[in-house]
């Protein structure tokens, strides 16, 4: 590893930025404990174990005495073992004997987890199976698994759609002797998905109560910044937190590489791809045969690096391969085998390996790209380091503003506190989709354990009055003949998979809105380094028709978004500024395809895509500025308007997640033209829910607009950059498609500059370009006793709406 | 009637029964008023008396869920035997036999001497009101197939309500196959208004019935509630086998009413 790392240090010596160490860390140990029974332990010495490092006994303990425990820890900290062994442990003490529920987020994980329990298992194979029920479990096999089966491994999807509405009959055996629900990578859960998620268990912990049981919770988590509130949020029970970590780790080198700026034939500056330091990096470890991980942001960019790898040294062929998601299940598990037998040298991945999927140890990460949050960076740097060996950790810059600020601010990965993960299961809108589902489940009562009594008492009102419930002795029973699980998607929308077909062989799946960005006719679709042309994408079907092909170059789609009100349903004036709330229509359609050639990435060409625009109804607001502020600013600069937009609209949409307890991804923010009423055109603030129908999130950002402006004014004021940073406003913030704007941006520290500037305005009526200030517009508020109802009626009126949408979509499903 | 039953008491299984027939007792006064003269040691005498006294208690209480949980089905005739005017006999049609998909379309019921009809779209929530009444609930492969049905329907818990399975009963006495077949064998005629309807005939009448023909939704009620009257015959006839003898009611009358359809 030293001689690699020489490797790199003169390789690159004019490249790298900065060289972080981390100090290795011994691991703390603890003997078994006493109660560990005989027949575990002797499997545990035959693998070499012969002691437990200290979180493992600690979690031991707690869960030995039946406590709801999570373990919040990294990769190869031994988890599995941890929550493991004291549920063995007690099973093999239990003369009946009990059922465990493993719930992982996603089939690739759970599918992963049948093989890794492996000789533990053994010990009580002989009274107990083991099975994994999801959708991908054939029909005699499931009889088997419910009639047979104490360990089910499965997902909040399954349990949701298959498992809760069937308790009655096919899994109340198992059910009434369920005592340990073991969640894993807890962190998933976060936002509109999370909130589905605790829905679901609260209807399992109800369908359990039911039946006689009340199951123990037992979860793991990466690092989040509040793993105690987080799953008090998911479960709504106390519990147990196991936070330090006691395993060894080795030392940790991070290297941040900035690819060099070079000048291209027509004099422009150019910064080189990540491609340009990963390519030479991955050929010279797997030539010294260090175990590496490749991590890239998109599925088609880990292909392409794959080919850049191999191209000319087909030898390295056998050693690197690309693992993403949208392999078949078959290839991948033979990919995650190869690199855990060690007999393949490198993978090229995605987010896909950065959870659960056990690919043994590596030694070298590189991370080509920021992976989006702080959580993940740690995850994804995590991924490498073994014990007594050294680990190194290679971040690539590309040349957006954020990478570039953490190229040159290395400290802010190690100091930025990792992201929270928040969620609200009394959201009302989720809240309603999952009321008739319990209810189809069991009847609901006057009041329900855990729920918010207030928007329950109107979610439940609202069902009876337009008769999905009705009353039957002291509680309210299903009142309709359909499958209400069916119409609710914890995912969102993209909870189905376009197969890909090569003649009559699917190759491949991937999700639809992904389909249309890389698979339009004409498009090049790499998979596992072969190339192939796509002849016809039919969404309606959900497949795509491929043949192989033989070229050099590869496509890139160019999306157009265009986001209209189509209905306002509320209006109101901050300080002057027009804050419009209604419904909003969201189109995003790639419009045309480039071609661009492998190695040179010269531009050869282009096409048309025509393919129906991927388009959906959700709820949002949109924002102008004040008419003063506007003005000032166009007689100061014109470009500063677009400064403060996007500015805003960045900082927006990393604050809002906060105020509504959702996740960044469930939120999106854009800047785009409205039309006056005078027929002039002006720049709008658009801040949306990601998520078909909406789920109020936009609408409570609407209602505290000016908390959630307060928050934005703070957290740049707070920030200690002082020109602009991704944690702030970065310089360049994502989204401008000006030329204009962009250059003032990139010179300057205007985003930030501006967007305070319009916060001011927005918050306090002031106008401040810079050294003018005008006079303070006060806004009336209504405050007073009529709140309290007027909460409740807006409530109601939010629900009833909502309430449509959904008997539309059942209608629609039945 | 319910008091001559000793085997559903624990360890006395039909040579031990047999041999309390041979020294005269009939039935759990006998046993309470000899107690000495019982073939038993005395530990196993003792136990027994005390569960002949907790099932004599349930029976002066009516607990007839008690009895029916304890006694085996082959006993079951007896709690009929002794409770049939006060049982609800019922019968359900349904959409088809998905448990996902499907739901009860009709439903008939001969409660308290009233042939009553609950037709999916008109009244068959008002059926959970006469489960709410009922004292003992008699089917032909109802623990099976209604019960859950019903269930399923009207997304309620478990019912409660006693139940007796004739379908097992009928068993015990010889008689196997489906209710048809059953009949078949007894010599009980279905009125040749019902002809040869059978459950995927009713299936098919409920999509006629929706499509528009009033015909087939009349055809398919009356088919249920014949069917629930000769669920009543098959059991009054096994009850006559047994020796009982019950006051009935008129078998010409339950099929005129059988046929008479008010609600579609």
């Amino acid at each position: 590893m030293d001689k690699f790392r020489a490797f790199l240090e003169s390789k690159f010596s004019r490249e790298i930025r900065s060289h972080l160490t981390m100090n290795k860390r011994d691991g703390e140990y603890s003997a078994f404990p006493d109660t560990l029974q005989q027949p575990l332990a002797d499997v545990l010495r035959a693998d070499g174990i012969s002691s437990l490092y200290r979180h493992q006994v600690q979690a031991f303990d707690s869960i030995s005495r039946n406590r709801n425990t999570l373990l919040v820890s990294q990769t190869a900290s031994g988890k599995t073992l941890s929550f493991f062994l004291p549920i063995l442990n007690e099973y093999i003490q239990s003369g009946q004997g009990f059922t465990v529920l493993l719930l992982y987020p996603t089939k690739a994980l759970s599918r992963d987890q049948e093989g890794t329990f492996g000789r533990l298992m053994d010990v009580v194979r002989a009274g107990a199976s083991l099975g994994t029920y999801d959708g991908d479990t054939p029909r005699e096999e499931r009889n088997r698994i419910q009639s047979g089966a104490d360990f089910i491994i499965s997902n909040p999807d399954m349990l949701h759609s298959g498992i809760l509405p069937n308790h009655n009959r096919k899994w109340r055996t198992f059910l009434s002797r369920l005592r340990y629900i073991v969640v894993d990578e807890v962190h998933m859960y976060r936002g509109a998905f999370g909130s589905h998620v605790s829905n679901v268990f609260r209807r399992l912990i109800r369908v359990c109560a039911v039946h006689g049981s009340s199951p123990v919770f037992v979860c793991s988590s990466a690092t989040v910044g509040n793993p105690g509130g987080h799953v008090r949020a998911l479960f709504h029970r106390e519990f147990n937190i196991i936070q330090r970590d006691h395993s060894p780790r080795p030392e940790r080198h991070f290297y941040f590489i900035n690819p060099p700026l070079v000048r291209s034939e027509g004099h422009a500056l150019y910064r080189k791809g990540p491609g340009s330091v990963s390519v030479p990096l991955i050929r010279e470890a797997v030539r010294r045969g260090i175990g590496t991980i490749c991590f890239c942001r998109a599925r088609q960019e880990a292909e392409r690096l794959y080919r850049s790898v191999i191209d000319g040294r087909p030898d390295l062929a056998e050693f690197v391969k690309p693992y993403r998601g949208g392999l078949l299940p078959a290839e991948r598990r033979g990919l995650e085998r190869a690199l855990a037998s060690g007999k393949l040298r490198c993978v090229i991945t995605t987010n896909a390996l950065e959870v659960g999927i056990d690919i043994g140890t590596l030694d070298l990460c590189i991370l080509s790209g920021h992976p989006g949050t702080i959580a993940s960076f740690w995850q994804q740097a995590g991924r490498a380091g073994r014990r007594g060996k050294s680990s190194l950790t290679v971040y690539l810059a590309r040349e957006n503003p954020i990478d570039q600020y953490l190229v040159h601010h290395p400290e802010f990965v190690a100091s930025a506190p990792v992201e929270q993960a928040l969620l609200n299961a009394d959201n009302p809108y989720i809240l309603l989709q999952h009321l008739p589902c319990m209810a189809h489940e069991y009847p609901l009562r006057e009041t329900e354990e855990h729920i918010g009594s207030a928007v329950y008492a109107e979610a439940l009102g609202l069902l009876r009055h337009n008769r999905t419930l009705l009353p039957y002795r002291d509680a309210f029973r299903y009142a309709l003949q359909d499958y209400p699980a069916r119409g609710v998607n914890l995912r969102g929308m993209t909870d189905y998979n376009v197969d890909i077909y090569c003649g009559s062989e699917v190759i491949g799946e991937i999700d639809p809105i992904g389909a249309r960005g890389t698979l339009y006719k004409d498009a090049i679709y790499q998979h596992l380094g072969r190339r192939y042309l796509s002849l016809d994408l039919d969404l309606g079907r959900k497949l795509c028709r491929v043949e192989p092909v033989d070229v050099d170059y590869y496509t890139e789609a160019v999306w157009e978004s265009r986001i209209v009100m189509t209905e306002k349903d509320a209006e109101k004036e901050v300080k002057n500024a027009l804050v419009s709330f209604g419904s909003i229509n969201v189109n995003r359609q790639p419009k045309l395809y480039k071609k661009i050639r492998e190695r040179t990435y010269e531009n050869i060409g282009y096409g048309p895509i025509t393919l129906p625009p991927f388009e959906y109804d959700t709820t949002g607001f949109s924002l102008v500025a004040p008419r003063a502020w506007t003005a000032a600013m166009i007689s100061a600069d014109k470009r500063f308007i677009g400064a403060a937009f996007y500015g805003l609209s960045y900082l927006l949409h990393h604050a809002a997640p906060l105020l509504c307890m959702a996740d960044i991804k469930d939120i999106d923010t854009d800047v785009s033209l409205i039309e006056e009423e005078n027929g002039a055109w002006k720049s709008a603030l658009f801040l949306f829910d990601a998520i078909e129908g909406g789920v109020g999130y936009s609408e409570k950002i609407y209602d505290s607009l000016e908390s959630a402006l307060a928050l934005c004014g703070s957290v740049v004021g707070e920030c200690e950059c002082g020109s602009g940073c991704p944690s702030c406003v970065p310089p360049l913030p994502p989204g401008v498609a000006s030329a204009d704007v962009e250059g003032l941006l990139i010179e300057s520290d205007a985003a930030r500059v501006c967007a305070v500037s319009l916060i001011k305005a927005l918050l306090h009526g002031t106008v401040a370009v810079p050294e003018i200030k005008f006079r303070e517009i006060p806004v009336e508020y209504c405050e007073g006793d009529e709140n309290y109802d007027r909460e409740r009626v807006d409530l109601h009126k939010k629900l009833d709406r909502a309430s449509k949408i959904l008997e539309k979509k059942r209608e629609r499903l039945h | 009637m319910i008091r001559g039953s000793f085997t559903h008491a624990r360890g006395i299984g039909p040579v031990a029964e047999k041999k309390l027939r041979d020294k005269g007792f009939q039935n759990w006064d006998d046993c309470f008023s000899r107690r000495k003269d019982l073939p038993f040691s005395s530990g196993k005498g003792a136990r027994f008396i005390s569960e002949l006294q907790r099932s004599s208690a349930a029976h002066q209480k009516k607990d007839l869920r008690f009895l029916l949980s304890r006694f085996p089905v082959s006993e079951h005739w007896r709690i009929l035997a002794e409770y049939i005017n006060d049982a609800t006999f019922f019968d359900i049609e349904t959409t088809g036999l998905s448990w996902h998909y499907n739901h009860a379309s009709v439903i008939a019921a001969l409660h308290r001497g009233r042939l009553c009809s609950f037709v999916c779209g008109v009244n068959l929530d008002d059926f959970l009101d006469l489960l709410d009444e009922a004292e003992m609930l008699v089917t032909f492969n109802g623990g099976s197939f209604d019960l859950p049905f019903i269930e399923k329907t009207f997304h309620i818990p478990p019912v409660e309500v006693p139940h007796v399975d004739l379908r097992w009963v009928a068993y015990h006495q010889g008689y196997r196959g489906g209710l048809k077949r059953i009949e078949s064998r007894m010599n009980i005629h279905r009125p040749p208004e019902i002809g040869d309807i059978d459950g995927y005939e009713a299936v098919e009448l409920y999509y006629r019935w929706q499509s528009g023909d009033s015909n087939a939704g009349r055809d398919l009620v009356r088919y249920c509630r014949t069917d629930v009257v000769c669920t009543y015959m098959v059991a009054c006839r096994i009850l006559y086998e047994k020796g009982v003898d019950v006051a009935v009611q008129d078998r010409d009358w339950l099929f005129r009413e059988a046929l008479t359809c008010t609600v579609v």
